[in-house]
Order: structure tokens, then C-alpha cells, then sequence
């Protein structure tokens, strides 16, 4: 028995309505532990070279780890995984909420799904009993209101993962959405779950997951909630959840303004997590087994509508408000709800926007194209984009790509300002001074996202500028933290640590914010599971999880190497326009030497691909 | 004179940047200090430090601290 595992594998064909539930493999199990462990070796193993993305041979993989849905914090996690639409490579995204404990008391550590229905279907799985249910009357519908429906349909201890209309049309970049707020946004899975016509799953667990040791790891789940209440930072960091870095981001230069023209937006002080709390929020939102509940849901007022949204997020924030310059925290909370019911990433939605304005500002579009003119600042032309992405209608029809094949078809040398690594569309860090933060973009396995290794605090750590000082003094263009020496050993680090968390199935954000000690997940996972596990050694799996995607990008990607890792064009030629890095770009030779240091640390040849002995030093094949 | 003897809390990701401070400092100080001059003390850049707290409020970094307090550190996100 594979303890602290539902221990089965649930792989439903969506076009034959195949269902085999098979056993959780021992070795799968004690090789890559789980979530997105699990999801790059079954990716790896089972698409083909030359699969289309949108095609039924892809899969869509959704893995819980060997915490989630056991008593201890943060505990809610789920993973997906695909062969990414976005990038043609290596895709995976994770959420919080409920839904990955619900699949694994439904008897499931990973569902698994192939093929393509006929009709547009919703899958209910109801313990061990699947059907894949035909209902085109949810088609058109947002992702929040489809959850609604569902919820009212089949009963509030179901949990829902629905799709919207940008899913259903096979945007990109289309996100899943969950529990009313909750995301797996990036890589555009939902665009498969479209390509597959599943608009919705929905489960109900009842069962139970097998514990090694019941007791110890109740006892211990008990005292690790404890911990995380008696940390000092538990009751300040929480009310005011990710919002709270924006005004930070921006003091230190890297927010990321006007399509990543500038790295500072003198009106950061109407969007930061100060004006979340005071403009929007009615309460705090937690995912399961959350201690530190960092969602807010709120309500927004504005010109063109009201909405009750969760959120905004910091990456939303910076997207939205930032790279678009909404300036007000009500019109940024209206824009991520649009995004939320047509299920639109908000990362790559923002950035994909903004992109156009800037199109549009520089000629290489017209009004004719767009269909009316568009400028930045504005909700309304923001919001206009959305849908006309979401529909993939006119302009949106080439945007719902995402900003690399849009850059592709505008020409006009915007392709210099198409922000993204790989296809991926760049989270809410603006880079020119942070070359850790630079590379870890750069060298994130999905493309241009954060949560891989975020550098940035690293960066300024080793500064010998005060910022602060800087900013005061108005002497825009002088900080200098852009040395590269130290930083690749802290990527590679980075790298291994965050990912792990997604492969265990918890929270990092326990961790990182209030200083929740690794040790603890040891000895619970020991507990729980009967394996004795350094966090070492887990970190070691999760060394062998990166060289794995980076494989499997090798495999699935034509032509693919090092070409693939530089950013745009502007980060290496364009110096930022204002704020305290007003002046700064890192130009290509020394993100060369940055590529070259990380390859050669990696066991990886000049063109970025793992060597065969790398290969087999890793006992990968 | 008076000694100057505040607490600090150093956790969360400012450990991973920090890794030879412990959860909690103690600093000792002949000379009235400010939250920034503290955080310097310790060998910590003030940009690192998202905000810091005492007594569950948010207080200005340039804030004269009294005697015998605890400042909690907090970290950014790390990652939004």
C-alpha cells in the first residue's frame, strides 16, 4: 500500500469514454513524488514527438502530491500539465482551493485525460463513479457562472473546475478556474481542456487516504497549524495577502509600466494591497488547510461595471494595472474579473493587452485592425480587447495567440516589445536591473513565469545602492545591482526549492512569508507516507524533475536551445524610461556569460541541451 | 545613558537571503536608533524588507525606535 497516496491513476478517454482507474506505480511514486513530478514523467512518457497541442493526443494531467488533502497547512494544492499551446513545450500550472483533496478522497492522485468529446461535456466524478455528461447549455458561459451552475446542479460538496469562453475557443493563453477565484492560469491548459471540449470537472470524494502513522500525523498536522499561529509575522501578513508587494516592486524598480517601457509607475499608491483593503475587500478568502488566507474578495465599482471579484492578485496588478496602466485599484479589479469569466490568464491577458497599445501608439496598428482606437489608462479599451480575444474575433484573433505569433503577423519590428520567454508571456517583474531575476525568467522551464526561482529579493540583497536614498534624491539611472557574479548559483537553487512545493501538494507561501521551517514537511511526510525523506533529498528529486522538462522541451520542440532563452529584445537593447533604473538594460554579452555559467552547472552543452552523461547521471531516459 | 535594546524577527525569505541571522536578533544600542539603522545593524539590506511591524502595525522605517520593543521583519512574497 502506497500510504499517504489515493493510490490510483484515473485515465478517462473524453472521445471513447474509456475509463481505467489503474494503480498508482510504487516507483512513480518514490522516483518523483508527486504533482509536478508526476506530471512531467507521465507527459514525458506519453505524448509524441510532433503532437498537436490542440489535437486529441495531447493529455491534460491533473496530480495532487502526497500532502495535499492531509491535516496540515497549505495542503490544497493541484497541478496540471500538458504539451503547452503557448509555448509548444513543456506546460504546467498550479492552483490552490479544494479541488486536489477532493480527487484524492475520490480515490485519485492524478486524473489523466485524452482524446476529444463529441459535444461540449462536463465530467463528474462522484467517487468511483465517472460520467462524461453532454451539456452544450453551458457553452458561452463564463468560468465563474459555469461553476455556479454546476454547484446549484450537483450540490456544494462537489468541487469544479470549469473553463470559459477563451477556453472553449482555444486561446493560449486560457486559464482554469476553481472555486470562484482560484486559478491555474499559465500555459494555457484550459486551451486543451477547449480542444477536448471538457468545460467542467467535477468531483466528490468521500473517502479516505491511507496514513502510515494516523495518529503521529494527526499530532504533528496539529502542531504545525501551531507553529504557523505563533509565528510573529502571522497576524501582519496575511490581511493584506500578494497585493502587498506592489508599492515595494515599484520602489525598487521592477514594476513593470506602459508594456515594460518603464519599470516604475508613479501611481502605485491607488493599486497596492493598502487600496485592495481600503476600496474593495469585504473578507479574506482561504485555499483548504489554509492558515494564512492570502485571497480578498471584494467588490468593485466602476464606470463600466460593478463586480463582486477575488483578487486583485500581485500579478494581476502589475499586468493589468502596471503593464496597462489602469491607475485605479477599482478599474485593475474589474479588469481581473472580465479575465476571470471569460478564463483568461491574467499574466499573459495583461501583458498581451498592453502589447497592442503599444502597437498601437508606435503605427504598427491601426484603427481599421483594431477596430477602434486604443490607448493606454483605459478600462474600456482594455476590457474591449479582452472579449475580442476571448471571442478570438478581429484583433483578437491574432492576440489569442499570445504576444510572439501576434509580434509575428504585426511585423513593424514590434517583436522587439512582444514581452515573453518561449512564448510565455513575462510575469509582473521588470528585469533590467535584476539579472538573477533576468535569468531565472529566462531559464524557467515553462517560459517567462516567476515562480521558479524569483530572484529579485536576491538581486538588491547584493546592491551596494540604497534605493530609497536614490529615490529621493531623484538620481533616477544610478542604482547599480546589475553585477552578475553569484546570482546563477542562486537561481539553480531556486529552482529545485520553489517547484517543490508543487510536487508535495502544499503552500510555499507559509514558508517564505513567515518562516514556516522545512523540517516540519519532513517529518510529517514521514509520518504520512512511512518514507524518510531529507528535505535534501526531496530537493534532489526535484533537481531531476527540471532536467526532465528540459527534455521534454528538447523532445517536443524543434530546433530548440539556447535561441530559446534570451528575453526580448527590448530588456537587452532599450534602457528603462524612469524610476530608479531610468537608464538600465543588461546587454546580451553578459546574459551570455550568465547562460554560459548556468549550462556548464547544469551538465548542459553551449546550445542549453543536457548532455548524455547528464542524462544518465540523473537516470533519466 | 540610556541602552538602547529592541528585538528583531527575521523570517521568511529574508533567511534564504540572510542565512547567518537567527529567527530572532537582539540588538543593543548606546545610541537612540532608527527601524533602518536596525535593519543596517544586522546586516540587512532595508530594500529586502518589505515592511516591519510592532505590536501587529505596520511602522515607518525611519520610525526612532524605544527601548525593550520587538520589530518583526517581513519578507516581499517572494513571487506574488
Amino acid at each position: 500500500m502506497l500510504h499517504g497516496y489515493a493510490g490510483k491513476i484515473l485515465k478517462i478517454n473524453v472521445g471513447s469514454g474509456k475509463q481505467v482507474a489503474e494503480n498508482t506505480p510504487p516507483e512513480l511514486a518514490e522516483q518523483y513524488l508527486g504533482g509536478r513530478g508526476f506530471v512531467a514523467r507521465l507527459l514525458y512518457d506519453s505524448i509524441e514527438p510532433g503532437t498537436d497541442p490542440l489535437g486529441p493526443a495531447n493529455l491534460v494531467v491533473i496530480a495532487t502530491g502526497p500532502l495535499s488533502g492531509h491535516l496540515l497547512p497549505g495542503s490544497g494544492k493541484t497541478h496540471f500539465g500538458t504539451l503547452s499551446p503557448a509555448t509548444g513545450g513543456y506546460g504546467d500550472s498550479n492552483m490552490g482551493g479544494h479541488f486536489g483533496p477532493a480527487l484524492k478522497y475520490a480515490g485519485y492522485d492524478c486524473l489523466v485525460l485524452e482524446g476529444a468529446a463529441e459535444k461540449l461535456s462536463t465530467i463528474v466524478i462522484d467517487n468511483d463513479k465517472i460520467e462524461i455528461v453532454e451539456d452544450e447549455t453551458l457553452q458561452g458561459k463564463g468560468a465563474l457562472v459555469a461553476e455556479k451552475i454546476l454547484k446549484e446542479r450537483l450540490g456544494e460538496d462537489f468541487q469544479i473546475i470549469t473553463i470559459g469562453p477563451a477556453g472553449e475557443n482555444k486561446v493560449a493563453f486560457a486559464c482554469i478556474s476553481h472555486d470562484f477565484g482560484r486559478q491555474a492560469g499559465r500555459t494555457g491548459v484550459a486551451a486543451v481542456l477547449g480542444s477536448k471540449n471538457i468545460k467542467a470537472v467535477a468531483v466528490r470524494g468521500t473517502g479516505s487516504i491511507p496514513v502510515y502513522n494516523a495518529k503521529g500525523a494527526q499530532q504533528k498536522g496539529e502542531a504545525m497549524y501551531k507553529v504557523c499561529f505563533a509565528k510573529p509575522g502571522f497576524k501582519t501578513w496575511t490581511p493584506y495577502g500578494t497585493a502587498s508587494i506592489t508599492s515595494w516592486v515599484n520602489e525598487v524598480g521592477a514594476f513593470p509600466t506602459r508594456n515594460f517601457q518603464s519599470s516604475f509607475a508613479e501611481f502605485h499608491n491607488k493599486i497596492n494591497g493598502q487600496a485592495v483593503v481600503d476600496k474593495l475587500l469585504i473578507t479574506d478568502k482561504g485555499c483548504f488547510g489554509c492558515p494564512t488566507p492570502c485571497g480578498k474578495y471584494g467588490y468593485a465599482k466602476t464606470a463600466l461595471g460593478n463586480a463582486y471579484v477575488e483578487g486583485p492578485e500581485y500579478e494581476s496588478i502589475a499586468t493589468l494595472g502596471g503593464s496597462c496602466c489602469l491607475e485605479e485599484i477599482e478599474e485593475v479589479a474589474y479588469a481581473n474579473y472580465v479575465c476571470d469569466q471569460l478564463g483568461l490568464d491574467t499574466i499573459s491577458a495583461g501583458v498581451v493587452v498592453s502589447f497592442a497599445m503599444e502597437c498601437f501608439e508606435k503605427g504598427v496598428i491601426n484603427t481599421a485592425e483594431i477596430g477602434r482606437s486604443i490607448s493606454f489608462g483605459s478600462l474600456d479599451d482594455v476590457v474591449y480587447l479582452l472579449e475580442k480575444i476571448a471571442a478570438c474575433e478581429g484583433i483578437g484573433a491574432v492576440l489569442a495567440g499570445g504576444v510572439k505569433p501576434a509580434s509575428a503577423a504585426f511585423g513593424g519590428g514590434s517583436e522587439q516589445y512582444a514581452i515573453h520567454v518561449k512564448g510565455l508571456e513575462w510575469s509582473g517583474y521588470e528585469c533590467r536591473n535584476a539579472p538573477g531575476m533576468m535569468l531565472s525568467y529566462m531559464t524557467a522551464d515553462v517560459g517567462a513565469h516567476h515562480n521558479r526561482s524569483w530572484a529579485l529579493g536576491y538581486d538588491i540583497s547584493q546592491s551596494d545602492a540604497d534605493v530609497s536614498e536614490l529615490i529621493k534624491a531623484g538620481a533616477g539611472g544610478k542604482m547599480d545591482v546589475s553585477s552578475p557574479e553569484g546570482k546563477v548559483d542562486h537561481v539553480i537553487s531556486m529552482q529545485h526549492s520553489r517547484p517543490l512545493y508543487d510536487t508535495l501538494g502544499i503552500c510555499r507561501l507559509q514558508t517564505m512569508e513567515i518562516g514556516f521551517e522545512t523540517v516540519h514537511y519532513e517529518e510529517v511526510f514521514e509520518l504520512i507516507t512511512g518514507r524518510k525523506l531529507s528535505w535534501a533529498e526531496m530537493l534532489a528529486i526535484s533537481e531531476k524533475i527540471w532536467q526532465l522538462t528540459r527534455l521534454f522541451n528538447v523532445k517536443h520542440i524543434d530546433g530548440f536551445g539556447r535561441s530559446w532563452d534570451y528575453p526580448p529584445r527590448r530588456f537587452m537593447e532599450e534602457p528603462v524610461t524612469s524610476g530608479p533604473n531610468e537608464g538600465r538594460y543588461i546587454k546580451k554579452e553578459i546574459l551570455d556569460k550568465m547562460l554560459d555559467e548556468y549550462y556548464e552547472k547544469r551538465g548542459w552543452d553551449s546550445n542549453g541541451i543536457p548532455t548524455p552523461e547528464t542524462i544518465k547521471a540523473y537516470g533519466l531516459k | 545613558m540610556m541602552t538602547l535594546k529592541v528585538d528583531v524577527i527575521v523570517q521568511g525569505y529574508l533567511r534564504e537571503l540572510y542565512p547567518h541571522l537567527r529567527e530572532k536578533e537582539e540588538v543593543i544600542s548606546e545610541t537612540p536608533l532608527t527601524v533602518r539603522q536596525i535593519i543596517s545593524q544586522l546586516g540587512i539590506k532595508s530594500e529586502t524588507v518589505l515592511f516591519v511591524t510592532q505590536e501587529g502595525r505596520i511602522i515607518d522605517k525611519d520610525y526612532l525606535v524605544e527601548s525593550n520593543t520587538e520589530l518583526v521583519l517581513v519578507s516581499p512574497p517572494a513571487g506574488g
